[in-house]
């Protein structure tokens, strides 16, 4: 399967943004090429029982990989190895951690922080970081 | 001495810095003047909170090593290499100088100067801090319960409170400190640096009826600790922890 | 999954919420029902919030997300807390 080197800058919620970080990983436009679907949103399943929301579109044309290399080195369990989504147009808790699927849906479902405060969406452009931001 | 009880949330406040007393090269005490001080318990802590000029906030928790009965806390602090709080506290903060901070908090890891069952306190490191307060604490209500420290640490010159603790333990019977050094022993030591085991935890008895055991320290060794206690019979719901681990985001 | 730290973590988070210190409450898990102090709940306290699990079944039993200004607190995973207040 075809993998990529990918440079990215990270935003925290909580913290400032990490700039430049680089990871290897596999395009989501790769995983899903071929698939037909009506869905029009994702839930992303962690080990764990997380989860976390976004529109599919969000994961396409480039913007999201799973990501299992960090820094030349294998992706540490503490940084959400052996695997992780990586979608670094949207804050960082959008990234699942220790990812164990992702369900194509048709309707959009909270994940586990978004149905605690944190904005469904996480622009952090628009600084979509809680309800009502 | 009866317990403040203080209804109504928990907010910010803050002290001023009244001294710093070097501990180690890498340790030191702040005391902390706060003139309307409830009161704590033994093994409580405060959390401490730095803001920077742009707004920036990071908080941290550190266990309160003095025994209640001033308006003066002390807080010892380890400088953690890569720390956000430690190094700023352990090193900058000066007399003078505002702390904002709130507590006490906790009433879990808490040993009650009115208990009179023997205890056992295991130390991993800076996790020495609440179980000091114990024993200050302790000394200070003329509580007779034997109390044991076991200290692990990993050279004799990163050991907090050494002088303090060999006096007491000197004075008093009741009051037992023994060392573990992980990595460098001092001079005639007569074992090999080593982690801590079940014969040095158990002292060669078997389980105490009615002993408390307190254990502080980094997360492992904390988890470490607790598995060796209970494998040689120590209940464990008569075991309390405090694990020192990573610290969850700031607020 | 990262380590879990002790219910320590939760009480000065929780103390700006409760009067009283939640590490010394008894919470019964909704799950399996176990009933034990939070003091000895497994605490994940990584961003984005604070997740409390129990022990035997590590189901969630609580969730702190704290912002400014707001707090969501979800206490579904307990079917009770027994808080200890002073007399």
């Amino acid at each position: 399967m075809p993998h990529e080197a990918i440079t990215v800058d990270l935003h925290c919620v909580t913290k400032w943004s990490k700039l430049g970080t680089s990871w290897q990983g596999v395009s989501l436009d790769t995983l899903l090429d071929g698939v037909e679907t009506t869905a029009q949103f994702a839930l992303a399943r962690s080990y764990g029982g997380y989860t976390t929301n976004l529109p599919l579109a969000d994961l396409l044309h480039g913007q999201a990989w799973i990501a299992y290399s960090y820094d030349s080195g294998d992706l540490e369990p503490k940084h959400g190895g052996p695997a992780r989504l990586l979608v670094p147009h949207l804050y960082l808790w959008k990234s699942a951690k220790w990812v164990q699927g992702i369900d194509l849906r048709r309707d959009d479902e909270p994940g586990f922080w978004e149905s605690l405060g944190y904005h469904n969406y996480g622009d952090p452009w628009r600084e979509q970081r809680y309800w009502g931001d | 001495m009866a317990r403040a009880a203080v209804l109504g949330r928990l907010t910010w406040q803050v002290g001023t810095v009244a001294g710093v007393r070097d501990e180690t090269p890498t340790a030191r005490t702040i005391m902390l003047d706060v003139p309307d001080w409830p009161g704590h318990q033994a093994g409580q802590h405060v959390d401490v909170r730095l803001t920077a000029e742009d707004g920036y906030s990071a908080q941290r928790s550190y266990s309160i090593a003095s025994a209640p009965g001033s308006s003066v806390l002390e807080l010892t602090v380890q400088r953690l290499p890569d720390g956000e709080v430690s190094p700023y506290l352990a090193e900058v903060l000066a007399p003078g100088d505002p702390l904002e901070f709130r507590g006490p908090i906790g009433g879990w890891f808490v040993w009650n100067p009115e208990s009179t069952g023997p205890v056992l306190l295991v130390a991993g490191g800076s996790g020495v801090v609440p179980l000091m307060a114990m024993i200050r604490t302790r000394a200070m209500s003329g509580n007779r319960a034997p109390f044991r420290l076991v200290y692990s640490v990993r050279a004799p010159d990163t050991a907090l409170f050494a002088g303090e603790l060999a006096n007491r333990a000197r004075a008093d019977a009741g009051l037992d400190v023994t060392y573990v050094y992980t990595r460098s022993t001092p001079p005639g030591w007569p074992e090999p640096a080593g982690r801590i085991n079940a014969d040095i935890l158990t002292a060669g008895q078997r389980a105490q009826p009615g002993l408390s055991v307190f254990v502080c320290g980094p997360t492992g060794f904390v988890e470490a600790t607790a598995d060796l206690l209970v494998d040689a019979g120590q209940e464990p719901r008569t075991i309390k922890t405090e694990r020192f681990g990573p610290t969850g985001g700031q607020q | 999954m990262n380590a879990h730290l002790d219910g320590n973590v939760l009480a000065g988070a929780l103390r700006e919420l409760f009067t009283v210190d939640i590490t010394t409450a008894t919470g019964q898990c909704v799950s399996c029902g176990t009933a034990g102090a939070m003091g000895e709940a497994r605490v994940y306290a990584d961003a984005p919030g604070m997740v409390v699990r129990c022990p035997p079944v590590t189901r969630v039993v609580l969730r702190l997300v704290r912002a400014p200004g707001r707090a969501w607190l979800d206490m579904s995973g307990l079917s009770y807390l027994e808080l200890q207040l002073p007399t």
